[in-house]
């Protein structure tokens, strides 16, 4: 358990990622409690205890009946700080098995995402939200309900580990029951190379939407993807049983360029007007580098959000 | 279309096909590479399918045309361009000098005309154009087999006159092949003197096979310095070559008597070397010999079983030995011959051979009325030669006195014996001086090469044997004698031959007891003739030092003085042999150790005898020579040539011929420039006639039919400043009329170079080649 989550945790990009917090930028379901706002006013949570106030703390939390006991400054803390329950959804697929080729030792695209997701779920974990996983090909293979226990993260590690890529994608299906099965709205996370029907997927991302769901997806691509720097003649057997085909690289290049940028931008246009948050990775970059450059630019949208409201 | 290396060429385009097969062999040898994004891919190629089949069928035809335009310009394309090198294409009047190769090679088959009846259509069909344009336009004729003679071909003759061009195509047309090889040189002298004083622009037209074996002999740089000549006087020089490679060429190489006599009814052998000239490599070659003699003015012919050459590797040859027995005396011409092929006239060989009842033996006796006959000096070589004095062992033996020397014809016999002949008659010239014409007579015998063997004896004359005899070391005694030495009368004391000193020469060998024999070293010399082996002799020309092939033994085992001297006498050999040839001062040519003499004298007298082998038998172009003896002093000399018609015999003059002390009667016929077989019919005054055969063969290297091509003939004039044309098919004249010889390399490497960096570009654009 414990090299399984050292191979999905990175302590380096976990010590970056942990300054930074994940911010639900939609109205959740619960307590006004932590970073999350609650949509139900009036709804009480359980009382904990006092702490001293230190600055930075919200003047809004101040026992004022105790400053006017004891002229001193008390913050009052409460059972439950969050509630937030993000849903990460991993594709197992068998196009996630890709394994670049170029310098240096990448990984694959599924320990890509799962790293990716880990990390993310971690750092929730860390601001006492509450995180589940589901991982899926064309079928939910595991789905580990939202807790906020510590040792969630080992059971959402130890998913993610035993679960390997082969069959094929079906998204839109997996989203469907998920949206479904998760009664709260919360937070669901898509980590997949999306190579799938898009408009089935969109459907199914909509869907969680449609139930008040923040959805972030986290488009993850092999650099080989994104570049096509293969030359000689080669057959190109596709994953996921989509044929063969015998070219020369280089001739195809363009246009394979040109096809693939033009599906990411689509799919980001939709994700936007979905006003679902996109994020392509590449395998190439460095984890922690993408999450943070992830990270802060929910943050910087939180705050743009924020003002604007 | 042509090409200085047609090979490379064809090479190179079969190379052509290259991209083609490493475009398929790619197809078959690629990497497997598992693509989870298969969709682009597949959407990239639907969209680019057409696109990226047109990119490639453009650079594999890019390719193809790179390797194309590398074949032209390796085996340097000589193409065609648009100048007209046909005569009297330019606008002003032209001097034309045509130099036309009629030598043997040219007579090439090409289909059913030769090579030479392709050439001669050409210039007929290019003279007839000056004179269609004529602008007081001038043409001459040169021809290689006789470049320097006095022919109306030669001079210069305008082109305006119909009735001169048609005279002049006439001959053209009637004109037949030399024998001769080309003396392109030579011809291009003519063509300078030609063309030196003529102020129109000046054109010299080479129709010729240009062999390479023509191009490489002959003078050395005489082609270039000609060349030079004309092209320093701006004349324009065009070279039309109908040289082709063929596919067979026999050549009889040589035909000969390896026997020094033919005699009739008697086995003679008959060497025929034949040549292949083709590197193919040949089997059972049939070879076939016949002889024909005149006899009461009808021909009569013999043939006889052909010989086979079972291998006849390709550019070697082989030789045959015909072991043939000829049924006739007399003049013969004997003819081999093998299978017709391109070049049929170097498929005969001839050889003319005098065939003889008998060897001719001339005896003249110093002593020939001896109370015991057997010690005439003639009994016992006569016996040996002629045993029942009536020719039936194939010599036939005259012995004469000293005295009845002077009337002797030498020429009709083929060995000549002065056994102790004192001195030959002498006369008084008409100045006074003391000549002496039998001698003279001796001379020239010997150096036309009759033999005369000379045995010494106490009747010698020593001032006549050391003065004119020996003549300052230039006449028939090879060495200065003295008075004979040794117990003649006793016989007690005696030398013997050295073995030691006998020298090696063949015919020495029953000599040195080889075979058999009995051993020389037996025979017991009683007396003989001194003579100084340190005599200085001064031989010059024909006529080559002495030599001591023998030597007499020593008493103290030392250096003795000489037995036996030969020396080369012009064609002749004369011989010396200082004892007698009776027993008076020897035993050796008693009857005891008989076979110590019989077998020795016989190889010497055989050796000495007048060879025939090549008396008759000569090359095309070797001058017909005949000494007309007394017998047929008065007759009319006729000379049938080959190929002349019946009606075409020459008559010949005999001239006299004088030297210093000698006139002898000769006829000559200078011009015999057809290979076969000239017969010359003596006819005497009573109407009896008799006939000589003379053989006349072809340079065998005329068989040699490889074509120099252009890169030879480049070598051979030291430049390429003229224009090649290749005729190498048979067609029309004006075929040549706009093909000029220019070579397009540089273009077509550069159109390579062009070619490379548009494929290096639309590659990179099409994405088959990173840019980096």
């Amino acid at each position: 358990m414990s090299n399984e989550l050292t191979d999905y945790l990175d302590p380096k990009v976990l010590a970056k990622i942990t300054r930074l917090d994940l911010q639900a930028r939609l109205v959740v379901e619960g307590f006004v409690s932590g970073m999350h706002r609650s949509p139900f006013n009036g709804f009480s949570v359980e009382f904990a205890s006092h702490r001293e106030y230190v600055p930075g703390d919200d003047i809004k939390h101040i026992d004022w009946k105790v400053q006017a006991k004891t002229d001193r400054y008390y913050i009052k803390q409460y059972e439950e700080e969050t509630n937030l329950k993000a849903t990460f959804l991993v594709d197992a697929s068998e196009s996630m098995h890709y394994q670049g080729t170029g310098p240096g030792q990448r990984l694959s695209k599924y320990r890509y995402a799962a790293a990716a997701a880990a990390s993310l779920a971690f750092l929730l974990l860390q601001q006492q939200d509450a995180v589940g996983l589901g991982v899926f090909d064309e079928q939910l293979k595991t789905y580990i309900p939202a807790s906020g226990h510590p040792n969630q993260i080992k059971s959402f590690v130890h998913a993610l580990a035993t679960n390997k890529p082969q069959a094929k994608t079906s998204i839109e299906l997996i989203c469907h029951s998920l949206a479904e099965k998760i009664s709260r709205r919360g937070m669901v996370c898509l980590v997949s190379d999306l190579l799938t029907d898009m408009d089935g997927l969109m459907r199914g991302l909509e869907h969680f939407r449609h139930y008040g769901h923040e959805v972030m997806v986290l488009h993850i691509m092999d650099e080989d993807e994104l570049t096509f720097p293969f030359q000689g003649n080669t057959m190109f057997q596709g994953l996921e049983d989509t044929g063969r085909l015998l070219i020369e690289p280089r001739a195809l290049r363009e246009g394979y360029l040109e096809s693939m940028e033009r599906f990411c931008r689509d799919v980001q246009r939709r994700c936007v007007s979905s006003r679902i948050d996109y994020k392509r990775i590449s395998t190439a970059d460095h984890l922690d580098a993408a999450i943070l450059a992830f990270l802060a630019a929910r943050s910087a949208a939180n705050r743009k959000a924020g003002s604007k409201r | 279309m042509s090409f200085v290396s047609p090979m490379i060429f064809w090479i190179g385009l079969g190379a052509v096909s290259i991209p083609i097969i490493i475009h398929l062999l790619n197809r078959r040898r690629f990497r497997v590479r598992q693509w989870a994004a298969m969709q682009f891919l597949l959407d990239s190629l639907r969209r680019n399918r057409r696109r990226l089949r047109i990119e490639e069928l453009i650079l594999m035809a890019l390719r193809c045309l790179a390797l194309f335009l590398l074949a032209l310009a390796i085996s340097r394309f000589t193409g065609c361009g648009d100048h007209d090198l046909m005569p009297g294409s330019d606008q002003a009047a032209e001097t034309t000098v045509f130099i036309l190769d009629d030598s043997f090679s040219m007579g090439q088959k090409l289909g059913a005309p030769t090579i030479f009846e392709n050439a001669v259509n050409d210039i007929v069909t290019h003279v007839e154009r000056l004179h269609e344009n004529a602008k007081a336009d001038q043409i001459a004729i040169v021809l290689t087999s006789k470049p320097g003679a006095d022919d109306v071909f030669q001079s210069l003759m305008s082109v305006g006159g119909k009735e001169e061009i048609d005279r002049l195509i006439g001959r053209l047309k009637t004109l037949t092949l030399s024998d001769s090889p080309s003396r392109l040189g030579e011809a291009l002298i003519t063509a300078d003197e030609l063309l030196a004083n003529e102020e129109n622009p000046r054109n010299v037209f080479v129709y010729s096979d240009f062999r390479a074996v023509d191009l490489s002999r002959g003078k050395a740089g005489i082609h270039q310095v000609q060349f030079k000549a004309l092209r320093d006087q701006g004349i324009s020089v065009v070279t039309l070559d109908y040289g082709r490679p063929v596919a067979s060429n026999l050549t009889i190489e040589k035909i000969e008597l390896l026997d020094k006599w033919a005699l009739a009814g008697v086995q003679t052998h008959i060497g025929v070397t034949v040549r292949n000239n083709t590197t193919v490599r040949l089997k059972d070659v049939p070879i076939s010999l016949e002889a024909k003699w005149r006899v009461d003015d009808k021909e009569v012919s013999a043939v006889f079983p052909a010989e086979t050459i079972s291998v006849l590797a390709g550019e070697s040859s082989a030789r045959v030995e015909f072991k043939v027995v000829l049924p006739r005396q007399g003049a013969a011409a004997l003819t081999a011959r093998v299978p017709s092929d391109h070049l049929a006239g170097d498929d005969n060989g001839y050889l003319a051979i005098d065939v003889r009842k008998v060897l001719r033996v001339l005896i003249v006796d110093g002593h020939p009325d001896m109370t015991d006959v057997t010690l005439n000096e003639s009994y016992r070589l006569a016996l040996l030669m002629d045993p029942n004095l009536n020719a039936d062992h194939g010599t036939e033996v005259t012995i004469v006195e000293t005295q009845a020397i002077g009337a002797q014809n030498f020429s009709k016999y083929d060995l000549v014996l002065l056994l102790d002949v004192a001195k030959l008659p002498s006369e008084l010239s008409d100045d006074g001086k003391v000549i002496y014409p039998t001698l003279s007579a001796l001379e020239q015998y010997v150096r036309d090469g009759g033999g005369l063997c000379i045995f010494t004896g106490e009747s010698l004359d020593l001032p006549f044997y050391n003065g004119p005899m020996y003549a300052e070391g230039k006449g028939l005694s090879p060495l200065v004698i003295s008075p004979p030495r040794g117990d003649m009368a006793a016989k007690q004391k005696y030398r013997r031959i050295d073995a030691r000193s006998i020298s090696d020469d063949p015919f020495l060998k029953t000599l040195r007891g080889e075979g058999g024999a009995v051993r020389c070293a037996m025979v017991r010399f009683y007396a003989f003739t001194p003579s100084n082996p340190l005599t200085k002799s001064a031989p010059g020309g024909d006529i080559k030092p002495p030599r001591v092939v023998a030597k007499f033994t020593t008493p103290d085992g030392g250096d003795g003085p000489p037995a036996m001297v030969v020396r080369q006498f012009g064609k002749g050999t004369a011989m010396m042999i200082y004892s007698t040839a009776s027993t008076r001062w020897n035993d050796w040519a008693d009857d005891e150790p008989e076979t110590a003499y019989s077998a020795p004298t016989l190889d010497i007298m055989m050796h000495l005898a007048r060879s025939q082998a090549e008396e008759y038998t000569r090359r095309v172009g070797d001058t017909i020579t005949h000494t007309i003896t007394r017998d047929f002093r008065d007759a009319t000399l006729t000379l049938r040539t080959p190929n002349l018609a019946a009606d075409g015999v020459i008559t010949l003059k005999p001239v006299d011929e004088t030297t210093d002390t000698l006139t002898r009667r000769v006829v000559k016929y200078d011009n015999p420039a057809r290979g076969g077989v000239y017969r010359m019919t003596l006819k005497m005054p009573d109407g009896s006639l008799s006939d000589l055969f003379f053989a006349r063969n072809v340079d065998p290297a005329e068989g040699d039919l490889t074509p120099g091509g252009r890169a030879m003939i480049v070598k051979a004039l030291g430049s390429e400043d003229f224009k090649y044309v290749s005729r190498l098919t048979a067609g029309s004249a004006a075929d040549v009329q706009t093909k000029e010889q220019k070579e397009y390399w540089v273009i077509f490497l550069a159109g390579l170079l062009g070619l490379l960096a548009i494929e290096t570009l639309l590659a990179q654009r099409f994405g088959h080649h990173t840019k980096d």
